[in-house]
């Protein structure tokens, strides 16, 4: 009995929490790799359920779009990103996990803005 | 169904005295209170008054704000979280029950990511399928280890019944003789005056089911049939069309409520399935409600692997 409370404490205690609503498995992203893009943001689509950032920048020669898939807006406005802090034209540097199949796509992990600060959203 | 039906009501006998221990647990100190207000343990359980429709006077009140964590569905989350709050998060919403629930660790250390949910590869422990269904979900869990989810919720399908309570109610409403929840974006009606199940032509199956409820003491019992197969979380764990659910949903203080879930699967399961859900109470009065459903220009498509891919918002093309 006393073991079994200690353990719906401890199970409870992790429950609160701050989610968002997860439309989609992140199962296409390779979550073992980050690339990093430095370039500047084309868009930044501020909706649910997933936030988009395309960011145009120079790989191999090219000029390049890729477009990251960013967390719910009510997460991103919680770190300090809402659609006034990501803007078209800005320089920035953001960090993502591709996509598995090798396309211009992948998961944000941070965003280095135009005033030198680095933003994690968790 | 009837002998389906007798077996539910065994277990959830025993779910009551299960539940019964842990009447303390609302007692501890959240490492994320929502507010600087007193406890929620120490004020006393809002009741129904004596203006309140007859169906409800002097019963709990669960009417208003819900959400399936304490913090973010409306809007209150503020700053980092620990990271125990992190994987309690992807355990919480997405997983059925985290006692039920194994987390496949993430290379990348932040469980999951972004809104995403658990790492591909998580799974319910103790769903208790027939061998066959095993083998199936066993299946569902590998190929997923290795990239192809097929989870058709992400495509813009309802969530459904039990799935919506694994998330929980975002409002409750007491009507004269019925309890609406919203859940998601989708709407459960909770018949109280007594009416049975729809029989013979009357039967229509939905995505919420048909929904009775009654008290028993301070808990609310509620009793669902008639729901389509659909799947019971991220993980596409199945479920058929024969499932019967019942709940208990009481107040364990005055801003928690616990759920205990029981799900009857004549198909599929050997056993019923015990699972037990905790919503934390939103913000007082009516706040806006928040909107989660797909948009129209909803990106998620199933590739040619049959998991779910993404098209870039650049792309025109579905990618192949």
């Amino acid at each position: 009995m006393r073991k079994s409370l200690t353990m719906l404490l401890f199970l409870v205690g992790l429950v609160p929490a701050f989610p968002a609503i997860a439309h989609h498995s992140g199962a296409m992203f390779d979550r073992s790799k980050t690339v990093t893009l430095e370039g500047v943001v084309k868009e930044y689509k501020y909706a649910a359920p997933h936030t988009w950032i395309q960011v145009v920048i120079q790989q191999d020669g090219a000029t390049v779009t890729w477009a990251v898939e960013g967390g719910a807006p009510a997460r991103m406005k919680a770190a300090n990103l809402g659609p006034d802090m990501i803007k078209v034209g800005d320089k920035v540097t953001i960090r993502a996990h591709p996509l598995r199949d090798g396309r211009l796509g992948g998961s944000f992990i941070d965003i280095k803005l135009p005033n030198g600060q680095v933003i994690k959203p968790l | 169904m009837k002998i389906s039906r007798a077996y539910g009501l065994s277990t959830a006998i025993i779910a009551m005295v299960v539940a019964a221990q842990s009447t303390e647990v609302g007692a501890q100190t959240s490492p994320q209170p929502m507010t600087a207000a007193a406890p929620a343990a120490d004020k006393p359980i809002p009741r129904v008054g004596p203006d309140g429709p007859p169906a409800y006077r002097g019963r709990p009140d669960f009417r208003g704000a819900w959400a399936s964590q304490r913090r973010s569905t409306w809007g209150q989350a503020k700053g980092p979280l620990s990271k125990e709050a992190r994987t309690g998060r992807r355990m919480a919403f997405l997983m059925f029950d985290p006692e039920n629930a194994y987390m496949e660790p993430d290379p990348a250390g932040d469980d999951g990511g972004l809104d995403f949910g658990p790492m591909p590869g998580s799974y319910n422990t103790k769903i208790p399928y027939k061998p066959e269904f095993r083998k199936e979900y066993n299946q569902i869990v590998a190929d997923a280890k290795k990239g192809i989810v097929a989870d058709r919720v992400g495509l813009c399908e309802p969530y459904g019944m039990p799935r919506l309570m694994a998330m929980g109610p975002k409002y409750i409403m007491y009507d004269r003789d019925m309890i609406a929840m919203v859940a998601s974006n989708e709407m459960r009606f909770i018949y109280m005056d007594g009416r049975p199940h729809p029989s013979g032509v009357d039967v229509l199956k939905s995505w919420e089911g048909h929904s009775t409820g009654h008290w028993e003491g301070d808990t609310l019992v509620v009793d669902t049939v008639d729901i389509h197969r659909g799947n019971y979380d991220q993980s596409n764990a199945k479920h058929s069309d024969q499932i019967h659910v019942i709940e208990r949903m009481r107040l364990i203080d005055a801003d928690t409520m616990e759920n205990e879930i029981t799900t009857i699967d004549p198909v599929m399961f050997k056993a019923p399935w015990v699972v037990k859900r905790t919503y934390f109470r939103g913000p007082a009065g009516t706040p806006n409600m928040p909107a989660d459903m797909c948009p129209p220009d909803n990106n998620v498509i199933i590739d040619k692997d049959g998991g779910q891919n993404v098209v870039l918002p650049f792309e025109e093309e579905k990618p192949k």
